[in-house]
């Protein structure tokens, strides 16, 4: 203790002065009862001193305030920081001093700066699941700079063979309509020999005829039908489209009963088959609101509805003769980039509200068949974050004392009953989880609306990486799950390669038997599943933005090893920073593969991120990037240039 | 010294040293420092722009300081203490960088946000909320603004704040007591220069009534 060195009372200068370094003191922590008590004795008789004491208080209140606003670092600062260990480390001698690099201008958009300064920089304990030498993650071609890892081998001058997952796009053709391209990616080139690797090889494009380009599109892991939101469902609002794949569902005739939604009717462009499927919901309590009187248009949209699929489908997705394009939600603004096929592609969800402004957003679900996505929240506050196994992982503004704050609440939704489970932690916006349950990306803060009072954007707080762990069990218990056993299953393909499952630590947790088990038999079951592997992992949450952060993406590959998370720009909200991460969910160690500037919508899965670069990144047009990795080499590869803009499909 | 386990062998953790030699690894150091930074590097980075009130140095500080981790991370004896080790390599180097470049303009800082200015109205409210508290720190001596800093803000306890600081524990809260002090009374001066301005802003409009 500090207090034997402190003068003894005799040998204070005077009474005052000791009552003031006690009441310093007292302020950090508790003092000795006989001069707490003599402190306070000589507080009440001192007016001087107690406005002194009153002023130490005061003062830890106000420094304390400054918390509310913590600095952001720059988003490459891991990069320049390991630029320059880089450079340290093939000297020998400790006391050469790395040079700095300086920031960029803040007048340059971040996109830029990540564009400029992407970093490859990779550890392959953590990248292959094992220890030993580092593989590398390099940049493709047109990055400027790349950055070998600490003690990584030397990588290899030629293309190498992958065997990662198709890579599909979309763009805007000569002729006004849309092309369609997805392409395997077999071969991959190593670090710095980006020049020397042949393009993703392009075959002829399928064309499809849409009112408007895409924003994002998403692939049916079921029967690789489309989901596209248009454009315009990021402006004045657009609709939300489907282009059914090799195995589409029929669909039924669309009626009112059938669609309770608040969005507008969707339009059927193709007859119906004589037998449809009866929608899954149609005999359950639902929350939606049946009235109708929230819609902001009640009648079929006027807008193109008509989607001319071409004939000449060569490759991905292939129109059956009876299958067409049908709109299934119109006249919206299409909230966060979080759209999604549930594992087991028997549902889609995404956020949606009106384009009219009348309210905020909803959770919007499609089953395959149906005619139209249908609301399951009505409170206009809620957002879709991810699937968990077969829910809905949602989160929703919840409003406090402080009319300008809300607080987060996320919850699960049973597809089929849409019965609801709130979670029991709140602060928890828009989590995803990795397949494993043990570890999530969410905001961990608060919400503010915008000035429209319609769009919930984060506030003071941190979009971070924390354990997914048994306080987010859900709340209540929920009701028996009527979820057909498909909507509740784990991805059906694992599509991890033998040596990577075999060499993973989590994949050899015991905990993983739960987890991988095929099917969840009802909704507690599964949240027991998540708290019985989460609860011992308990991992300190790791920050990867804060600030204004107005937008995000954050996706796991089929492993959980791998997160993907891209973070829009404050300018232009349709560009980001995209950074892949390696994540071992045991231990919560999480790495920095790689950053780049990225158009929103990646597709990271099955051994490979895919992403497309906005205009003018490197001073080129746009291009598909890939980063595709095998049990023992990572590499890229990227597509031919493009005068238009590029949207990977996920 | 920190004897590594099979364990960490295989996984370098904070600490840890060459699984053969117990010399410096470039392999250890540098996954340490990974790990170093992912975890600490936001409040590393908070710290410098508090005691400098420049961002882009802060930035090349933060990186400074990760750097000299790398290159001495065997000097960290218990993996416990990282994190005040980290910070006491970050206050040394803020401080050389404040004694060599003889920081005394005024630089309000205002907290950041991703690649957007603050607008000018976001400007003046947080400069009225805590521009006078910021200009009272900047008047308090480096160490004694460094000990409120890293105990107030930083919350690092009395042990960790002593070894952020390189003194003892005794010294080190003898720094933070005097620090209070020195800011209280800085405070207090910059309140009263700010309400005798206030004061003569105001006469004119009293004059002409």
């Amino acid at each position: 203790m500090s207090l034997r060195f402190r003068p003894r009372p005799d040998h204070w200068a005077s009474s005052h002065e000791r009552a003031r370094v006690l009441a310093a003191e007292r302020v950090d922590q508790p003092i000795e009862a006989t001069e707490d008590a003599w402190l306070n004795d000589h507080l009440a008789e001192c007016q001087e001193c107690a406005s002194v004491a009153a002023a130490y208080a005061a003062q830890r209140a106000e420094l304390r305030g400054l918390r509310r606003r913590p600095p952001t670092p720059p988003r490459d600062l891991w990069a320049r920081t390991a630029a320059a260990i880089e450079r340290e480390a093939p000297a020998t001698s400790r006391g050469q001093t790395a040079p700095r690099r300086r920031s960029y201008p803040s007048a340059v958009p971040l996109g830029a700066i990540s564009g400029l300064l992407v970093i490859a920089v990779v550890v392959g304990a953590s990248l292959l699941s094992r220890p030993g030498p580092r593989p590398s993650i390099v940049g493709p071609t047109a990055i400027a700079a790349s950055v070998a890892p600490i003690g990584s081998p030397l990588l290899r001058a030629t293309p190498f063979v992958v065997a990662a997952a198709n890579v599909g796009w979309m763009k805007l053709g000569a002729d006004g309509k849309i092309e369609v391209y997805d392409t395997p990616v077999d071969r991959v080139c190593p670090a710095g020999e980006g020049a020397d690797c042949p393009p993703i090889a392009e075959p002829t494009p399928r064309s499809i005829q849409l009112g408007q380009a895409p924003a994002s599109v998403t692939r049916s892991p079921k029967d690789s039908g489309l989901v596209v939101v248009d454009a315009d469902t990021k402006g004045n609002g657009g609709g939300v489209y489907v282009l059914p794949g090799t195995n589409a569902t029929p669909r039924p005739t669309p009626t009112p009963a059938e669609s309770p939604s608040t969005l507008p009717s969707a339009v059927v462009t193709e007859p119906p088959p004589t037998e449809p499927p009866s929608p899954p919901a149609s005999s359950e309590p639902s929350p939606v609101d049946t009235t109708g009187s929230e819609s902001p248009s009640t009648e079929p949209s006027a807008s193109p509805s008509e989607v001319a699929i071409s004939p000449s489908a060569s490759v991905g997705v292939t129109a059956s003769p009876t299958n067409g394009t049908i709109e299934i939600a119109s006249d919206v603004i299409v909230v966060g980039e979080s759209e999604a096929y549930s594992p087991d592609g028997a549902w889609f969800a995404f956020s949606a509200r009106p384009a009219d402004g009348s309210h905020g957003p909803d959770i919007y679900l499609w089953h395959p068949g149906d005619p139209k996505a249908i609301a399951v929240t009505t409170d206009h506050r809620s957002m879709f974050s991810a699937w968990l196994g077969g829910r809905i992982l949602g989160s929703r503004g919840i409003a406090t004392a402080d009319p300008t704050t809300l607080l987060s609440q996320a919850f699960l939704i049973d597809p089929t009953t849409r019965h609801e489970a709130p979670l029991a932690r709140t602060g928890t916006w828009r989590p995803s989880v990795d397949p494993l349950r043990r570890v999530a990306v969410y905001w961990d803060g608060f919400l503010t609306l915008d000035a429209t009072g319609t769009e919930l954007r984060p506030a003071d707080g941190h979009l971070v990486l924390g354990s997914w762990s048994g306080a987010f069990a859900p709340a209540v218990t929920p009701t028996p799950s009527a979820s057909a056993p498909e909507s509740a299953a784990p991805p059906s393909e694992p599509a991890q390669s033998p040596a990577e499952a075999s060499e993973s630590p989590a994949n050899a947790s015991p905990t993983d038997s739960t987890v991988a088990s095929p099917v969840a038999e009802s909704p507690m079951a599964e949240a027991s599943a998540s708290a019985s592997a989460t609860n011992e992992q308990g991992i300190t949450p790791v920050e990867l933005a804060s600030g204004a952060v107005r937008d995000w993406d954050a996706r796991w590959d089929e492993t959980g090893t791998h997160l993907a998370v891209w973070i829009a720009t404050e300018g232009d909200p349709r560009i980001g920073d995209l950074t892949l991460y390696s994540v071992d969910s045991a231990s919560g160690k999480v790495v920095t593969l790689k950053r780049v500037a990225a158009l929103a919508g990646f597709s990271i899965g099955k051994g490979r991120l895919a992403w497309a670069t906005p205009h003018g990144q490197d001073g080129q047009g746009n291009r598909v990037q890939v980063v595709a990795w095998t049990k023992d080499s990572v590499g890229s590869v990227e597509s031919r240039e493009s005068t238009e803009v590029l949207v990977v499909i996920r | 010294m920190l004897e590594l386990n099979a364990e960490r062998r295989v996984r370098p953790a904070l600490g840890a040293r060459s699984a053969v030699s117990g010399a410096w690894d470039k392999d250890t150091a540098g996954a340490f420092v990974e790990q170093l930074f992912a975890k600490h590097h936001g409040e590393i980075y908070a710290y410098l722009v508090r005691m400098l009130r420049d961002g882009e140095l802060a930035a090349d500080l933060t990186q400074d300081a990760f750097v000299k981790a790398y290159r001495n991370y065997d000097t960290l004896e218990k993996p416990e203490n990282a994190r005040a080790w980290l910070y006491q390599i970050a206050h040394r180097v803020a401080l050389d960088e404040l004694r060599r470049r003889k920081i005394v303009r005024f630089l309000p800082w205002t907290g950041e946000s991703h690649g957007a200015a603050p607008s000018a109205e976001h400007m003046a409210m947080e400069l009225r909320l805590s521009g006078d508290l910021q200009r009272a720190l900047n008047q308090i001596p480096e160490r004694q603004r460094a000990a409120l800093l890293l105990a107030e803000l930083h919350d690092l306890t009395g042990l960790e704040l002593a070894a952020a600081l390189g003194v003892s524990h005794v010294a080190a809260r003898a720094l933070l007591t005097r620090a209070r002090e020195s800011l209280r009374q800085a405070l207090a001066m910059e309140r009263a220069v700010d309400a005798a301005a206030e004061t003569n802003v105001s006469r004119p409009l009293g004059r002409g009534r």
